[in-house]
């Protein structure tokens, strides 16, 4: 199967805490920034690269539009992402585009530049802190089970293909019919998750059922259903 | 036999040692609580009845001013005047201590061997006391009781300390006052420039205008009245100046007026534009002590928003503390509890017992710096508190644990596992981005109590009592052991998606995962058995 390429265009705490998980995921990435932000990055052996993202050659030259699968936008400042979005996303109409915005006036102005997934950081702290405070023992459950690697959890996509074993299938009957022990929580379908839908209704292809199960998250082509369950 | 001087001096020695018995020390302590802190409810409940006694006693005057009074409304009267006269009664009991005076100076005559003299002591007491009866305060007590006086109706002006006494009960009055004060110097110049105009004034109008027969000026005090009237720029237009003179006068005076306005009212709001900021402070300190099983912010920069308005939708008590004046207007314009201060100092948690109303500080200022010395201190002053901290570096992570924190939370870590999921399960990334921001379908811990409905009955039974929730596990106190993953959690352990069978036990918490309503309905219905059985 062909390994994803992925460019990750920042590289400071962010960039290279998502190099890290990568680089355990053994993806092909190339951290890129400024060449004195990248000393850390070359320090523990990520593929670097210096470019100046404001030249569309030189975007082009990395790959983009060219042979990358997925675009991270981790740059220190909003502005430096919003643009580099706009510029990513003229060159490689289709490719993912993930950035991360430090405000929350950013979220709506990255998604009209044309990115595909926003990560608010800050509000995904300021979630987690209030359901410490809120709920300690159901944060607590969450940060052991989703956090710890191999050891731990990982969500699980379970693609419903016209001809597959999955076609037809009532979710009742799906948590029995795969080896490893997942736990269902719902459909994907257009977009959209529906959380615990009707058990007994047969699934339909171009659905993707939703599940969470042992270990990190599993490489593509790990999916039980593809395991012929 | 001793002599009359003796035993006077007995009887005070042995009435001082009674006032030294526990029971007259909370006697008194508690009646000054009452009168004077500011912080007891005794004190806000006493002010309010005596604003309305105030109120009812003026009301009944001015009702006498053309009506009969109804005999009620006398003994009203009389009652309240006693009740303010034991007021000005117990204020100066209050006041002072006066028997410790009294032995304090009798111990010192017997240290050194001499003969103990009552009346120097007596007049060391009165000396205190007239302190006490000399203050502005107390004056105006005293004169507002005079009114009731009836045979000496010159005595009805006082009835305007009755008014006046309103300052002692009312805060905001208080504030007044307060803020006029330290405006002393400026109200001062401007008192010594009014005085001085219009003694110019009027005596230059008296001069022009006395002997002109068309004038209305015909004593000093009609001069003083109208360039008082002219000054102020209120007109009546009962005293108008005739002569060239005199008009030449009004001119000048009446631009003097304008001078002087202008100056009186940027002097009071320079005076309160400055006091703003404190008098919003205290009413925040004011607020917090009454706020018990809070939440304290530290820092209210993004995450912090985040955190107060998800804490705020929850009606958790919560109080901010941030060092930028911005972030403190803006959380307050949102109705939020906050103050301009630095969390790091101990005085600043010390006031009004912030890290003990706090069950929980949460420390995420922009700097981790910050963020482990918050914590450093919190911990210090509070063992048991509750600390939960940011780490916007990966270093710092230990750096907070070590300096007291229980929990410490990172972007990186997050927006990490988040980058691997977007790698190979793009779609339901975004649940897990709502799962981890703490929105989405909803998680509830619900305990299996002693007379639940689930106790000692295995997994499968909740499929009856609530098949629209899903079992996202359990966990245990004890090492119960069942197949499926287990994973360890603090001295207890986590069930992950445990089989049918697993039998659930009481003190079991459940994690149920579902929508917000479901879940709630699931609790109470859960209660409810308990309740009913």
């Amino acid at each position: 199967m062909k390994t994803r390429r992925v460019v990750i265009f920042g590289s400071r705490e962010l960039g290279l805490a998502v190099a890290r998980q990568l680089r355990d995921l053994h993806c092909e990435f190339t951290l890129i920034d400024r060449a004195e932000h990248l000393r850390q990055a070359e320090i523990e052996g990520f593929a670097v690269s210096s470019i100046d993202y404001t030249r569309d050659s030189e975007l082009a030259s990395v790959g983009i539009g060219y042979g990358v699968d997925l675009i991270f936008c981790l740059l220190a400042e909003d502005a430096q992402n919003v643009f580099l979005t706009i510029a990513a996303r003229s060159l490689a109409p289709h490719t993912p585009i993930v950035a991360v915005a430090h405000a929350a006036d950013t979220v709506m102005k990255l998604h009209a530049a044309g990115a595909d997934q926003v990560i608010d950081p800050q509000g995904i702290v300021g979630g987690s802190i209030a359901r410490l405070i809120r709920q300690p023992l159901v944060a607590e459950v969450i940060q052991v089970s989703l956090f710890q690697g191999e050891r731990g959890l990982g969500f699980r996509e379970l693609p419903v293909t016209d001809g597959g074993v999955l076609v037809g299938r009532r979710l009742a009957e799906l948590e029995a019919l795969l080896a490893t022990p997942l736990l269902v929580l719902g459909v994907l379908e257009g977009g959209r998750f529906h959380f615990r839908v009707d058990w007994d209704e047969p699934l339909r292809a171009g659905q993707v059922v939703l599940a969470i199960g042992p270990g990190a998250v599993a490489a593509a082509g790990d999916d039980p259903s593809r395991d012929g369950a | 036999m001793p002599t009359l001087p003796d035993r006077a001096t007995r009887w005070m020695l042995a009435l001082c040692r009674l006032a030294e018995t526990p029971r007259y020390q909370h006697l008194k302590g508690w009646l000054r609580v009452l009168l004077h802190d500011d912080h007891s409810r005794h004190k806000q409940t006493f002010d309010s009845a005596m604003i309305v006694l105030i109120m009812v006693t003026i009301g009944c005057f001015l009702y006498e001013v053309h009506h009969r009074l109804p005999v009620w409304a006398l003994w009203l009267e009389r009652v309240a005047v006693g009740i303010f006269a034991l007021e000005y009664l117990l204020r100066l009991w209050v006041h002072d201590d006066s028997h410790r005076l009294i032995l304090r100076d009798y111990q010192n005559a017997a240290a050194s061997d001499q003969r103990f003299r009552l009346l120097p002591s007596i007049a060391r007491v009165a000396r205190s006391k007239w302190d006490y009866v000399a203050s502005p305060l107390a004056i105006i007590d005293l004169l507002a009781i005079l009114p009731s006086y009836r045979p000496l109706r010159m005595l009805r002006i006082f009835l305007l300390f009755r008014v006046i006494k309103l300052f002692r009960y009312t805060q905001s009055l208080k504030q007044l006052t307060q803020v006029l004060s330290e405006k002393r110097f400026e109200i001062y110049t401007l008192g010594l420039f009014v005085g001085f105009m219009v003694f110019a004034s009027a005596t230059g109008i008296y001069l022009m205008e006395a002997n002109d027969s068309r004038s209305e000026i015909n004593s000093f005090f009609d001069a003083v009245y109208w360039a008082v009237i002219t000054l102020s720029t209120v007109g009546y237009g009962d005293i108008t100046p005739q002569t060239t003179e005199g008009r030449f006068i009004t001119l000048i005076l009446i631009v003097s007026g304008i001078a002087v306005l202008s100056f009186s009212t940027s002097i009071i709001v320079s005076a309160f534009s400055e006091r703003l900021v404190v008098m919003r402070e205290r009413r925040v300190h004011l607020e917090v002590e009454k706020l018990h099983d809070m939440v304290l912010i530290c820092g209210y920069g993004r995450v912090g928003e985040v955190v107060a308005s998800r804490l705020q939708a929850d009606r958790q008590p919560l109080l901010i503390l941030d060092h930028h004046q911005s972030r403190v207007d803006l959380a307050q314009r949102r109705g939020l509890l906050a103050l301009h201060a630095d969390a790091s100092r101990n005085e600043v948690l010390e006031e009004a017992d912030i890290h003990r109303r706090a069950h929980t500080v949460v420390c995420i200022t922009d700097s981790d710096v910050s963020n482990v010395f918050i914590a450093l201190t919190v911990r210090q002053l509070n063992p048991a508190i509750r600390i939960i901290a940011r780490a916007s570096h990966t270093d710092s992570i230990d750096k907070l644990y070590r300096a007291g924190a229980d929990s410490v939370v990172t972007a990186n870590e997050m927006v990490g596992l988040l980058a691997a999921q977007l790698v190979n399960h793009p779609l339901s990334a975004n649940l897990l981005i709502h799962a981890l921001g703490g929105q989405g379908p909803g998680m509830e811990a619900v305990r299996v109590g002693e007379n639940s409905p689930l106790a000692h009955r295995p997994v499968a039974a909740l499929a009856d009592l609530a098949p629209q929730l899903l079992l996202f596990g359990v966990v245990t106190d004890d090492r119960r052991e069942a197949a499926g993953i287990c994973l360890p959690l603090r001295g207890r352990r986590f069930h992950f998606h445990p089989p049918s069978t697993f039998a659930l036990r009481p003190g079991d918490q459940l994690m149920l995962m579902g929508e917000g309503g479901q879940l709630l309905a699931f609790r109470k219905r859960v209660q409810g058995y308990r309740l009913t059985r």
